[in-house]
């Protein structure tokens, strides 16, 4: 019986190794894959300029790109962040009632599941209903509406997880619900928060097909909210369709640029999500 | 100093009742202790006087608790002054997520108390306390007063600004003490306040509360026996959601009228 048990408790852990491994492995396979193939193009040339190739005539700089991604990234994540977080706040039992918080948890988690092309769709829609031509602003405005279902869900079950008693806590020392949700369970969730936001962003960074028609592409950097901006997955896209090594180099190396940029952002919101959960109880 | 006093209070938990009709006069500047068996809604009721009861699913009360003549469940009731007239411990203390300081400010923060109204209550806990025209002076005062009666200060006046969590769980209880008593609370209910601490962290609470005990009404659950014996001065005996005893501690220790309370009294019923 005891060595069953242990056989069971055994083939578990062997199981949960492997997993892990796999997943290891991807990544570093991954990146290895995209440095090795990207290695020749990666430099700082390519990073900090604009220039073009003086034999092809081809763009070698991708500064537009990494800006206009940043740009694209970060508006959309923080116009999000203004939409996502008092939603979730507001979509609690002491304001609204479960049928309605049931509702508009159905509704964010189909908005969640529609595919990302279908927000490019809707955005370049609107755009030319405005008259617009593809734009910085359509693009932030696109990926925000992308990742408003992702950061309030993620957002609510950083919430769900916040003690009964903290709030009781609260209440009985005679807070009000607002005072309650924004003191106690705001600072409380907000470590968890700082992941929702995280991951919104990665998604909202490496997605394509919602900035395809909605931002459109420029050689140059933006200068006004109102012009079209390259990003990198689209850059990344046109270089591996372009015939020529130095281009399929870069198209690596932009995609290398991409996964580095995730893996700083994450690892800031890690640090940050440490920082914050200093004075959070467990 | 507030007067409680309960009416026929009826608690309903997805419509079953729980508590089957309280009747209750809660006597002022004691310390009253509810015993019974697990499960005969010694919680319920005191959950009841504040109306926390209500931030859980289905629950319907009927009835009034009254302090000083007002009933809390009128609709046009001010809960929020009223809560504040209550300290309330739970069976495990939670701490707020801020600083030691911060939790023991955070009722006279969100009460927008000013600088009189924090000497005033650091006066009423200590006569002799320094009163300051600054409020932030003043609530500092507050703060540090607040614990010295909650039997924290001297282990925690190094450290004011660390996270309230990284307490231990007998300081964390005497935390919420300081709490309540900086929103300047008149009556403190306690739910087994001593029940997830150690002989001398629960030695402390009771102190606390025995010195608490000449100004305030103080209510507590407890299930231990001796406990009641040791500090309380009223004692109510409840039994599947009736109150069945209630009187001077003395009297429901020694000569209960009831078989019941005298039966639970001596150890036979659980
Ligand atoms: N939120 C709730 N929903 C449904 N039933 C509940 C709820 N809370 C308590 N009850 C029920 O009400 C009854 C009284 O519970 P209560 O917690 O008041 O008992 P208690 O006297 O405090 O017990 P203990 O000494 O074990 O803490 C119990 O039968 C319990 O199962
Ligand atoms: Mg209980």
């Amino acid at each position: 019986m005891l060595a069953w048990r242990r056989f069971v408790e055994r083939f578990w852990i062997g199981l949960m190794i492997a997993m892990l491994s796999i997943a290891i492995i991807s990544v570093l396979g991954i990146i290895g894959i995209v440095l090795w193939r990207g290695f020749g193009a990666l430099s700082l040339e390519m990073f900090f300029s604009l220039k073009f190739s003086p034999v092809t005539g081809e763009p070698v700089g991708i500064a537009n790109s990494i800006i206009g991604s940043a740009y694209l990234a970060g508006g959309g994540v923080l116009l999000a962040c203004l939409i996502s977080i008092p939603l979730a706040l507001v979509l609690q039992r002491e304001y609204l009632s479960e049928n309605i918080i049931t509702a508009v948890t159905v509704i964010l988690d189909v908005l969640w599941g529609i595919p990302s092309i279908v927000y490019g769709a809707i955005g370049y829609l609107i755009l030319m209903s405005c008259h617009q031509r593809a734009s910085l602003l359509g693009g932030i405005v696109t990926l925000a509406l992308l990742s408003v279902p992702i950061m309030t869900r993620a957002a609510m079950n950083v919430i769900s997880l916040v003690p009964v008693q903290l709030r009781e806590t609260s209440y009985g020392l005679g807070a009000t619900r607002w005072e309650t949700i924004s003191r106690v369970i705001f600072k409380q969730a907000l470590p968890g928060m700082a992941t929702a936001i995280m991951l919104a962003f990665g998604r909202a960074i490496g997605d394509t097909a919602a900035v395809l028609f909605t931002a459109g592409y420029s050689d140059k950097l933006p200068k006004s909210i109102m012009e079209g901006a390259a990003s990198l997955p689209i850059t990344i896209y046109y270089k591996l369709m372009m015939p020529g090594q130095l281009a399929q180099r870069q198209a690596y190396a932009a995609s290398f640029v991409l996964i580095f940029i995730v893996l700083i952002v994450s690892a800031v919101s890690r640090t940050l999500s440490n920082r914050l959960s200093k004075y959070t109880v467990k | 100093m507030s007067h409680l006093s309960i009416k026929d209070l009826h608690v309903y938990y997805e419509g079953v009742e729980t508590l089957k009709g309280i009747d209750l006069e809660i006597p002022d500047k004691s310390i009253v202790a509810i015993i019974g068996p697990s499960g005969c809604g010694k919680t319920t009721l005191l959950r009841s006087i504040n109306r926390l009861l209500e931030l859980s699913n289905d629950v319907k009360v009927t009835g009034s608790v009254e302090i000083d003549g007002e009933n809390i469940y009128d609709p046009k009731a001010d809960l929020i002054s009223l809560r504040k007239k209550m300290g309330f411990l739970s069976q495990r203390p939670f701490p707020l997520p801020c600083s030691i300081f911060d939790n023991v400010a955070y009722g006279p923060k969100i009460h927008r108390m000013d600088a009189d109204a924090i000497n005033a209550v650091a006066l009423s806990l200590e006569p002799a306390s320094k009163v300051s025209k600054n409020r932030k002076e003043a609530l500092a005062n507050l703060v540090e007063i607040c614990l010295v009666k909650a039997g924290l200060w001297d282990e925690v006046k190094e450290r004011l600004g660390s996270p309230a969590s990284r307490l231990s769980i007998g300081q964390q209880q005497r935390l919420s003490l300081a709490r309540a008593l900086a929103v300047g609370a008149e009556m403190i209910l306690g739910d087994e306040p001593t029940s997830a601490l150690d002989p001398i962290s629960t030695k402390q609470i009771e102190e606390q509360f025995k010195a608490l005990s000449s100004q305030y009404s103080i209510v507590m659950v407890t299930h231990i026996l001796r406990q009641a014996r040791r500090l309380a001065d009223y004692v109510v005996f409840m039994y599947l959601g009736e109150l069945i005893e209630h009187g001077p501690a003395e009297k429901i220790f020694n000569s209960p009228e009831k078989e019941m309370t005298r039966r639970y009294i001596k150890g036979d019923m659980s």
